[in-house]
This record gives structure tokens, C-alpha cells and sequence, in this order.
């Protein structure tokens, strides 16, 4: 009798225990499905580059690198709902070339995917995508996915550098975290030559020896510290030359050899004396006026007397403009009591610009809308409304050639907001504007006082709007 | 009977590891997705001003009927002062003529017409300091003089369509055609 009540006792309890015990795999699994899961599905992923090496020349842009995401231990049912990563690149060798293509991540919401002016300002791209709804995002056994193709363009030589991936964040749609990461770098080289002559910087240019561009200095220019960012930085024969390059003249054999100033080369060491014709490149020199729209006095800062701009040379024997960038000074000097003052600078034009060809000039200030002149001596009834149109152009001389370009004005609004110009006037420069009125602080006074009066004020908002009409540089 | 009694204490003792197992995942998981949430919501706040926001900036262009649309803004309690956008129109001819106008009081509009694209910017007035917070909010009518499609643009060329609010931030939005 009490063997049996016993028996009857374990058995009892036993049942209640199954049920405690299927009762708690039931309200584990629930949990973790639906509620949370106590880790992700996959076990980790691996982020890699497609190609994972590259070289370039500098100004070249590369083909789309793809960069790739593999899950280990994926699954069909758990998909990617959000996805951050920082990528870092060393910006004084590349820059991004265009914006991200994240078409192919599979998540279509773009929360934040940096531009070229972001990314080849910081040195850092960070992509941050969400899937449109949870669950809407790639699943983790699909292999692989092309989270964005990026482009890069060569900017200085290097040997061997990295593109690394930095932090990364991946959440999957039971919103927990892949924390296992591994990062695989793309690693690339820069070599020293040019596809044009912004590739090397002031006062250089882009020349063409056996089959390969290099960067050679205008005359009277030395490239002392190898880095054409810069380009040729001194007028001075170099003491200690740093870069070992040295290109040839460039041969035009249909020209009459001139005497001109022998250009330089990358050792800041005069090149040696050509054999063949020489064009008369070098010899083409402007001295300019310009009129910049809203200074109409003196600025109290000192600083803000001298304005780089980049004028660009375009048509003729030009296959794609040139540019040089040149400092211009303030004068006392205007056409009228009512006008604005008038600025004075001179630049020497690159090699490849020759006299007696037919070119127009694109002249843009560092806070103004690109112009686009194409006559010696153009002038408008309206500011702002002078345009280079019918084919007209203007041919240089051999030596000094001087431009008056005072009665045009050259319109502001394209802040260098991010640390460069877009070559837009939009609402992000109004907004810079109309975010520092009264603004007094010496920064943010370099980007947005476009009158140069020391502070940001409403004129400098009037200026910004009416560039709106413009909009755009003028090519 | 001994027997019973250690089958009873290795059941007991196999319930408490039970219960003490399932509050240890639910305590654990508990903290851990709002850890992550937490995470994801302050990498926010660290973006600088002047560069794309994290959060999402809905911007719906809406057919009212063949001849009008509307652009309507959601900049999740951004105070917005300028935008731009960039409107599309797939007849290439210039048999259509697309024109804009502001819906707000407190913007002024600014088209620029470059090939089959308009491009819109908005600049919120100086004399309007209440803030403009957009909650599907209609900000532009486009009339069009023949019935042709259009659609909103993220980018094309040098444009990109964003909002801009009263810190600089540059809100990328997630554009919908409805």
C-alpha cells in the first residue's frame, strides 16, 4: 500500500516536471525567436574587398571595388535589419572619385553613406544602412553580399598602403548584434604620374613622356618636397631635392623651337637641353582684374586682403582645361564710386597653353560660383549677368597678357562649407549663412562673410540668394 | 522509501536549476538588446554637424491628380530651414512644363531648370523664427502643363536632394513616390 502511494507519489511529481520542463524549452524558444535571442544566428562576418589590391596612377580613377560581407553560420531566416561601418584611407594619397553605389547591400534605406567631399576631407567613409522594414534586409547565408562598390582616385604616390575597415555595427532582425568581426584591408599603391594638370598641383603641369604622364613645374618653379599636392611649391633651385624623377620636354616637332625658361623637373633640377622643338609654352602670362561681388571696402583684416582663386584655361590645342591658382590682392581701385574694389593678381600659365591658340578662361574665387570668360574685356548691365556665349574666344600672346575682367562680377555662394566648394549654390550654403548670422568667429567668418566685412550679416545672406539664380559653376 | 526521497531531492534540485537557468537568459537578454538599442541610437548624436544625419528623413512626392503633385516632409524633429530637391521629368521634350511653388509660408522657393530636371531649393525666410519641424508636412506643389511622370531624385551630377536643419546637418531623405 505504501510501495503503491509512493509509485503513484513519482509519478505525479515526474508529470508535473515534464510539463515544468516543456513549459521552460517552450518559453525558451519563444524568447529567443520572437523576444530576444540570447546571440545572433551567424557566428560571425567578414568584411573583404573585391579586387583586394589595386595600383594608381595619381589622378586615375580606379574601377568599382566592391566590398564584400560573408556571414559564417548564416541562415535563411535571420535577415540584416541595420549595418554601420567606418572604412579609413589615407587622404593625402586617395580620394572617393563618386559617390557609393549601395544598390546591391539589399538594404535600401541609406542612412548614411558619406560623399566624396566627406570622406576625402576626413580620411573616413561611413556607410550606415537599414533595411525599409524588420526583415525586409538581406538574409545572413547569402553569399556574399555586395555591401557598396566605391571608386578612388590617386592623389599622391605611395607604396603599399591600406584601406582599413574600422568599427563596424550588424544587427539582424531579432535585433541583436554580430560582434564577431573580421576585417580583410584592400591595399593599393599610387605611382607619381598624372592624367591632368590639377594631378600636380600649382604651378605644374601634366606632361607626356614615353607612353606616361608626369608632373613637370612651370618655369621658374621648383617641386622641393616631392609632394605635388602642393605642387611646385618654390621659386628656388632646391638645396635637397627629394624626388629622383626627370622627365624630358615634352616634343612638338611641328612648332619652331622659341627661347623660353627651360621647365623643371620633379628634382627642382633645370632638365636638360632639349634636342627637338620646343613649343612656347610657359610663355603665356596674364595679369589679371577681377571684381568679386559685395566687397566694396576694405577688409579691417588684414588676412582677408589676398584671395586665392583657380583660374582654369580650357579650348585651343586643350583637350581638358588647365588650372592654375594664384593669389589676388586687393587694390583701392574702381570703375565707379558705386562699384565694387577691384582685385589684382598674376599667374603664369602651364606649358601646354600656347600663344595664338583660342582659349576661354574659368575663374573661380573660394567662396563664388565658377565664371566663364571668353572675352578680353567683357562687361554686363546687370551684375552677374555677363556669359561667355557664341564661340567667342580669347587668343594670348607670347609674354604678358593683361585681362581686365573689372566690369564683370564674379557671384558668391559656393562656401567651402565642408572644407571644399561643390560647385553648387544650395541650400546648405544658405543654411551655413543663415545658421551664423551675427557671426563673428574667424572660422566660420573664412567660409560664409562674403562681403568681407568681418562678420556674417544679412548682405552676406542677400549675396547667397541671389547666386541661387546662377546656381551652378559655369563650365 | 530512501529511493523515493532522492528521486523527489534530484527532481527538486532539477527544477530549481530550471528556474534559476530560464531568470539567468531572461535577466540577461533583457539588458543586452536594449544595450545594443541604446548604442545604435548615440551613435547618432556623435555625427558632426554638416554631414548626412542617422535618422530617418522621409520626403513623399505625391500625385494629386495628372496635372499636380505634391512634395510632403517628414524631418523627425529636425528644425528645417532650407532644402533641396531634385525633380525628374521622364518626357525629355519640352512639351511639359513643370513649375513649383512653395506650400509654406515661411520658405521661399528657388526652381532651376537643367535639362529634363528642376531643381527645387527652399530657404526658409529671415522674419520666421518659429521652428519648421516637417511631419509629412506639404512643402511644394509642382503643377505640370501635360500629364507626364516625374519622380523624386536622391542625386543627379553636382545635386543632391537634402534637408538642411538649424544645426547645419545635412539630412539625406529616404524618398518615396506615392
Amino acid at each position: 500500500m505504501i510501495k503503491k502511494f509512493f509509485t503513484y507519489k513519482i509519478v505525479k511529481i515526474f508529470s508535473i516536471g515534464l510539463i515544468f520542463l516543456l513549459s521552460g524549452i517552450f518559453f525558451v524558444y519563444y524568447l529567443n525567436q520572437y523576444l530576444y535571442r540570447s546571440k545572433a544566428g551567424a557566428s560571425s562576418a567578414t568584411f573583404s574587398f573585391l579586387p583586394n589590391n589595386l595600383s594608381l596612377k595619381v589622378g586615375e580613377v580606379s574601377a568599382p571595388i566592391s566590398l564584400l560581407l560573408q556571414f559564417q553560420d548564416g541562415s535563411g531566416d535571420e535577415k540584416i535589419d541595420y549595418l554601420k561601418l567606418v572604412l579609413n584611407f589615407p587622404k593625402d594619397n586617395l580620394e572617393l572619385a563618386d559617390y557609393i553605389d549601395t544598390s546591391t547591400s539589399g538594404l535600401s534605406r541609406q542612412i548614411r553613406v558619406d560623399g566624396p567631399v566627406a570622406a576625402s576631407g576626413s580620411g573616413q567613409i561611413i556607410i550606415e544602412l537599414g533595411a525599409n522594414s524588420p526583415g525586409a534586409g538581406p538574409a545572413t547565408n547569402t553569399s556574399p553580399i555586395t555591401v557598396a562598390k566605391l571608386k578612388f582616385r590617386g592623389k599622391s604616390a605611395v607604396n603599399n598602403s591600406q584601406i582599413t575597415i574600422g568599427s563596424v555595427q550588424i544587427v539582424n532582425n531579432a535585433s541583436a548584434a554580430i560582434t564577431t568581426i573580421n576585417r580583410n584591408a584592400f591595399s593599393f599603391s599610387v605611382v607619381a604620374s598624372c592624367t591632368r594638370d590639377t594631378d600636380c598641383g600649382n604651378n605644374a603641369s601634366c606632361q607626356s613622356q614615353n607612353n606616361n604622364n608626369t608632373c613637370v613645374c612651370n618655369s621658374g618653379y621648383y617641386n622641393c618636397d616631392g609632394n605635388w599636392q602642393n605642387g611646385c611649391e618654390s621659386n628656388r633651385a632646391c638645396t635637397n631635392p627629394t624626388n629622383t624623377h626627370t622627365p624630358t620636354p615634352t616634343i612638338t616637332p611641328t612648332l619652331t623651337s622659341t627661347t623660353i625658361p627651360t621647365p623643371t623637373s620633379y628634382q627642382g633640377q633645370p632638365t636638360n637641353t632639349p634636342t627637338s622643338t620646343q613649343p612656347p609654352g610657359g610663355s603665356v602670362s596674364l595679369n589679371l582684374k577681377l571684381k568679386f561681388q559685395g566687397v566694396m571696402r576694405e577688409p579691417s583684416n588684414a588676412n582677408q586682403r589676398t584671395m586665392k582663386v583657380r583660374i582654369k584655361v580650357a579650348g585651343g590645342n586643350l583637350s581638358s582645361p588647365v588650372s592654375v591658382d594664384a593669389d589676388f590682392t586687393l587694390t583701392n581701385n574702381r570703375n565707379s564710386d558705386t562699384d565694387a574694389l577691384i582685385w589684382e593678381g598674376s599667374v603664369n600659365l602651364p606649358n601646354q597653353v600656347i600663344a595664338g591658340q583660342n582659349y576661354y578662361l574659368l575663374i573661380k574665387g573660394p567662396k563664388h560660383i565658377q565664371k566663364k570668360i571668353c572675352d578680353k574685356d567683357p562687361s554686363e548691365t546687370t551684375g552677374g549677368s555677363y556669359r561667355c556665349q557664341g564661340g567667342r574666344t580669347i587668343t594670348f600672346s607670347s609674354g604678358q597678357n593683361n585681362l581686365d575682367f573689372s566690369k564683370i562680377y564674379l557671384l558668391a555662394g559656393d562656401l567651402p562649407v565642408n572644407g571644399a566648394q561643390d560647385g553648387v549654390v544650395d541650400s546648405l550654403d544658405t543654411s551655413y549663412i543663415r545658421n551664423n548670422l551675427g557671426n563673428t568667429d574667424p572660422t566660420i567668418v573664412s567660409i560664409a562673410d562674403l562681403n568681407l566685412d568681418g562678420r556674417v550679416d544679412t548682405q552676406d545672406w542677400s549675396m547667397v540668394l541671389y547666386a541661387l539664380s546662377v546656381k551652378t559653376d559655369e563650365e | 522509501m530512501v529511493d523515493s526521497k532522492k528521486i523527489l531531492k534530484i527532481i527538486g534540485f532539477s527544477f530549481f536549476l530550471l528556474i534559476i537557468a530560464l531568470f539567468g537568459i531572461f535577466v540577461f537578454k533583457e539588458k543586452k538588446p536594449k544595450e545594443s538599442k541604446e548604442e545604435l541610437f548615440s551613435s547618432s548624436k556623435l555625427i558632426s554637424p554638416t554631414t548626412t544625419n542617422f535618422e530617418e528623413v522621409v520626403v513623399v512626392l505625391k500625385k494629386v491628380d495628372d496635372f499636380t503633385y505634391q512634395i510632403l516632409a517628414s524631418s523627425y524633429n529636425h528644425d528645417i530651414i532650407g532644402f533641396d530637391f531634385i525633380v525628374e521629368k521622364e518626357d525629355m521634350t519640352n512639351s511639359s512644363i513643370l513649375t513649383a511653388s512653395s506650400l509654406l509660408s515661411s520658405f521661399s522657393l528657388y526652381q532651376t531648370k537643367k535639362e529634363n530636371f528642376l531643381i527645387l531649393t527652399g530657404v526658409k525666410k529671415l522674419n520666421f523664427s518659429q521652428p519648421a519641424i516637417f511631419s509629412e508636412t506639404p512643402v511644394v506643389e509642382i503643377k505640370l502643363t501635360k500629364p507626364v511622370k516625374i519622380n523624386l531624385k536622391n542625386t543627379w551630377g553636382k545635386y543632391t536632394s537634402k534637408l538642411i536643419d538649424n544645426q547645419n546637418n545635412i539630412l539625406t531623405p529616404k524618398i518615396v513616390l506615392k
